[in-house]
């Protein structure tokens, strides 16, 4: 399965990387390539995320505005510089933009393929930090590269074999695709909630997707947060996790929550 | 040790006002411990988290200087998750101490310096006790305490609070001067927004960077006190200053904190820390997992409250009580105090004290003869039990059906503390996190749990294994549907369960001794003199002839309802005052031949049910709020006789 995926990746890198941009579709002028109108769509996506608004007069736009807040290597953009407002017209004429009260906004259609993409994005990342060991910095130039390259079947199963997760290594989060909903295990993941997990087994966490932030906050205090090594000692009646020295008794409903792999 | 003298250490001795030492620190690390070796105050000490429920001051002589200590309810973030949480918080915003001494558990030093953090943006000096330095040895944990200190920027000192190792020096490294270095550096707009903050909050308040923080992560505890201290306006400000920032990111501002406070950790613990191949008690291992495996947890279970039975019913409430009550009070002291008072010439003096309800042939004899072993040797268990772990694994066991009523495991502890007195149990309830899951539990100690001095007394009137189990399934299935009615009707969410199980230890003999007779001296202190009111008012409504009216007025539901005779009445009366008294009432009639078994079966299940005692009332409503503890009452009181009455037609009709 694996050594199938990363062939595949390699071989659309290859077919229809930055250098060969007359293979997909092309919206607007040839200037912009299909890649470099995903990074803007990408872009627009996660500014509308932070809820920030990009303006549509370009010399409203402070460089790196409101960046200041995530950390250098938040993993979202994968082109430097805020230049969407130089590419509106292209944008617009291809009606994957709109322009409301002078700020730029993702039309339908290209609210749609930014989503897509930001899955992919995500995903790919996760696949690559969780299971390659590579950190975000490492993996990132290979991430904006492939998002462009894997097949909608390829991403269903990666979300698959990661346990459909809901957040990306830096906890913004990964939209949920068609497969998310249904019950399947067809993959074996490698991403589970502790649940699922056995008795016994050290695992770490790799992420949590709580309810309420309260309860997060409640696990964070026991030591139990992202990366965190633990132990399962018993599922029944209630689960009973180590963490560091700590022996920690928590509910199912909690341990549903908390997605674990193997180490 | 980096500490010692700082050249500041000699400095004017302000002889009006006593400095003031606070103790912080995770839940069951030693705290009250260590509170205990500096003030020589003895405090209840247990292993479950969440034991020292209120405040406790006392005072210590710290190199020839007398300063005041105070022990706080343990807590893992100074952002406060329950009531007693809340509390430590509290005091050190609102009295911010001369000097806190952290205390932490070496073996979990993570979530120590998790704390340390937030002590450090308080603004407050510290000086940190790594207790439980044995435990850490040999999980294979060293721990380097000079770097450590150095980094820190103030004294840490190793300890073993127990065996009483390290305490001199901790008391020689108490350093008032020194405070933890800022170790975590937020993101720029984080570091902004507190700046501002900071500027809005009232001038010459302490901890403001601590504040700001608290503030921005949301702590809704914190909103009465913000309220109190600032005008409208710098309120609106600052609420201004955190939407603004929330809204430029996708991640909650707690979590942001709360990663980059994780993270420094993390490094200073990757600095400091040293792990070796380190090895468990095999034995205390075993005996843990198995206490709370969803089998082998079954016969723990039955063996524990076996022993209970042993220890408290038969051994304290048979051979002790009849002990005291035959030998020592019906031998020698009532047929004394009959021939004493036989030489007062006042016949009301004498029945005061010697007559039917007299203070000492009923008052005393009750309060001392049969209750006082009882609750004596429940404490005894009760300490073995607390000390040993096995209550957070019991905890572990109850939680799926404790969960059923609205509850989580945790309420584990204020329902057993029940069985010995209801009254403590419903104080304890402070630990509970939400105030549904507290009055729920209040509800449920109230009405069903019986106290050990009653349990006592009916253990002793039960005869038959068969009518032991009749009262046992009664009450606990009005226990069970009460509870999981008031768990649908009660609006609010239960809490999370997430509980903290700590290792097994051997209970230490001296520990549990010293518990058990701080706790007796409680009992003596509150308990006894309500029974002698409570004796006093039969008294002095039997005087009155209104004793007889009340029986005759609840005589209809007595006799009607019930198929008792009417002085069972009186009973119910004198179990308000005090409920295990009515027991021993009961026992009384029993034993004068005016009750069937039957019939001690309805006047027992009803009473167990009945309204607790005016002790208890009196803290539900303090606890509680008087509106709720009547309409407690109201409830309470109507369920406990119709149960009592479908008993007693199914025991006619021969159902049970």
């Amino acid at each position: 399965m694996l050594s199938k995926l990363r062939y595949r990746a390699k071989n659309e890198v290859v077919g229809g990387g930055p250098s060969g941009n007359g293979g997909g579709p092309v919206e607007g002028p040839s200037e912009l390539s299909r890649e470099q109108t995903d990074h803007l769509l990408e872009q627009l996506w996660v500014a509308e995320e932070d809820r920030r608004s990009i303006p549509a007069d370009p010399s409203d736009a402070s460089p790196g505005h409101s960046c200041s807040l995530q950390h250098a290597d938040d993993g979202t953009d994968c082109r430097e510089g805020c230049d969407i407002s130089a590419h509106l017209p292209r944008l617009k004429a291809a009606g994957l933009v709109e322009e409301v009260d002078g700020t730029i906004r993702l039309s339908e259609t290209g609210a749609a393929r930014a989503e897509e993409l930001i899955r992919r994005h995500r995903l790919t990342e996760l696949l690559l930090t969780e299971l390659l060991d590579l950190d975000s910095a490492e993996s990132r130039t290979d991430v904006c590269r492939l998002e462009h390259a894997i097949s909608p079947t390829v991403v269903e199963r990666i979300c698959a074999f990661l346990g459909h997760p809901p957040h990306c290594p830096h906890g913004r989060p990964i939209p949920r695709g068609r497969c998310c909903g249904r019950i399947t295990r067809e993959v074996p993941p490698l991403v589970a909630p502790l649940e699922d997990a056995a008795v016994g087994q050290r695992y770490r966490v790799v992420f949590i997707a709580p309810k309420s932030h309260t309860r997060l906050d409640r696990l964070a205090v026991m030591g139990l947060t992202p990366g965190a090594e633990i132990r399962l000692h018993q599922k029944r009646p209630s689960y009973v996790i180590r963490i560091g020295e700590t022996d920690v008794a928590i509910d199912q409903d909690i341990a549903r929550e908390i997605y674990v792999r193997a180490v | 040790m980096a500490s010692g003298p700082t050249g500041m250490a000699v400095e004017t001795i302000n002889l009006t006002s006593q400095r003031t030492i606070c103790l912080v620190g995770n839940p069951n690390t030693g705290k009250s411990v260590i509170f205990g070796r500096l003030t020589g105050k003895y405090v209840i000490v247990s292993n479950y988290p969440g034991t020292t429920v209120e405040i406790l001051k006392g005072t210590a002589t710290i190199r020839g200087q007398r300063v005041t200590v105070v022990d706080t309810p343990g807590t893992n973030s100074l952002i406060p998750m329950s009531e007693d949480e809340q509390v430590t918080r509290d005091i050190l915003l609102e009295d911010p101490p001369d000097l806190v001494l952290q205390v932490g558990d070496a073996k979990n030093l993570k979530r120590v310096l998790a704390i340390t953090v937030q002590l450090a943006e308080m603004d407050l000096p510290c000086t940190l006790a790594l207790n439980m330095m044995d435990e850490a040895r040999m999980r294979g944990i060293h721990i380097d305490t000079d770097k450590l200190s150095a980094e820190l920027g103030i004294p840490v000192v190793a300890t073993v609070a127990v065996e009483g190792t390290g305490m001199d020096r901790l008391v020689q490294n108490l350093d008032h001067e020194r405070r933890p270095a800022l170790l975590v550096r937020y993101p720029e707009a984080i570091e902004e927004a507190v700046t501002a903050i900071s500027d809005l909050l009232p001038q010459g308040m302490h901890g403001k960077r601590g504040i700001s923080l608290m503030i921005l992560s949301g702590d809704e505890s914190l909103r009465r006190w913000l309220v109190r201290n600032l005008d409208a306006v710098r309120l609106n400000q600052i609420e201004g200053i955190r939407a603004a920032l929330a809204a430029t990111t996708a991640l909650p501002l707690s979590q942001i904190i709360s990663r980059h406070r994780a993270l420094a950790v993390q490094r200073l613990f990757a600095l400091v820390t040293q792990k070796t191949e380190g090895r468990e008690s095999a034995l205390a291992t075993f005996l843990g997992r198995t206490m709370m495996h969803p089998f082998w947890g079954v016969p723990w279970l039955a063996l524990v409250l076996y022993v209970t039975w042993l220890v408290v019913g038969v051994f304290g409430a048979g051979t002790v009580v009849d002990l005291i009550e035959e030998g020592l009070f019906n031998g020698y002291i009532n047929p004394a105090a009959v021939w004493v008072f036989s030489f007062v010439p006042l016949p009301f003096l004498r029945d005061l004290f010697v007559g039917d309800y007299g203070i000492i042939t009923m008052a005393l004899t009750y309060g001392i003869a049969i209750v006082l072993p009882v609750v004596f040797f429940f404490f005894v268990t009760f300490g073995v039990l607390e000390d040993s772990g096995y209550l957070p694994r019991l905890a572990v066991q109850v939680n799926q059906i404790f969960r059923r009523l609205g509850l989580n495991g945790k309420a584990v502890l204020p329902m057993v503390l029940g069985l010995g007195c209801d009254t403590m149990a419903t104080l304890t309830t402070r630990i509970l996190e939400t105030r549904r899951e507290r009055t729920i539990v209040t509800l449920l100690l109230a009405l069903g749990v019986p106290c050990s001095a009653q349990l006592g007394v009916i253990l002793g009137l039960l005869t038959t294994v068969k009518s032991l189990f009749i009262w046992a399934g009664v009450v606990g299935l009005v226990l069970l549907a009460v509870g999981y009615l008031a768990g649908k009707v009660m609006p609010g969410q239960s809490s999370d369960f997430i509980l903290e199980v700590p290792p097994v230890r051997l209970p230490r003999l001296g520990n549990i001794l010293y518990k058990t007779l701080a706790r007796t001296e409680w009992y003596l202190k509150e308990a006894l003199p309500l029974f002698v009111l409570g004796t006093l008012v039969l008294f002095v409504l039997d005087r009155l002839g209104l004793l007889g009216m009340i029986e005759q007025w609840s005589a209809p539901v007595v006799t009607g309802v019930l198929g008792l005779p009417e002085e069972a009445a009186k009973v119910f009366i004198m179990g308000f005052l005090r409920r295990d008294y009515g027991g021993a009432g009961l026992k009384t009639m029993f034993d004068a031949g005016q009750l069937s078994d039957d019939q001690v079966l309805v006047s027992i299940v009803t009473l167990t049910l009945f309204i607790p005692c005016v002790a208890n009332f009196l803290v539900m409503a303090k606890e509680r709020g008087w509106k709720t503890a009547f309409a407690m009452a109201t409830f309470i009181v109507p369920v406990a006789v119709l149960t009592g009455g479908v008993v007693r037609l199914l025991l006619r009709s021969g159902i049970l």
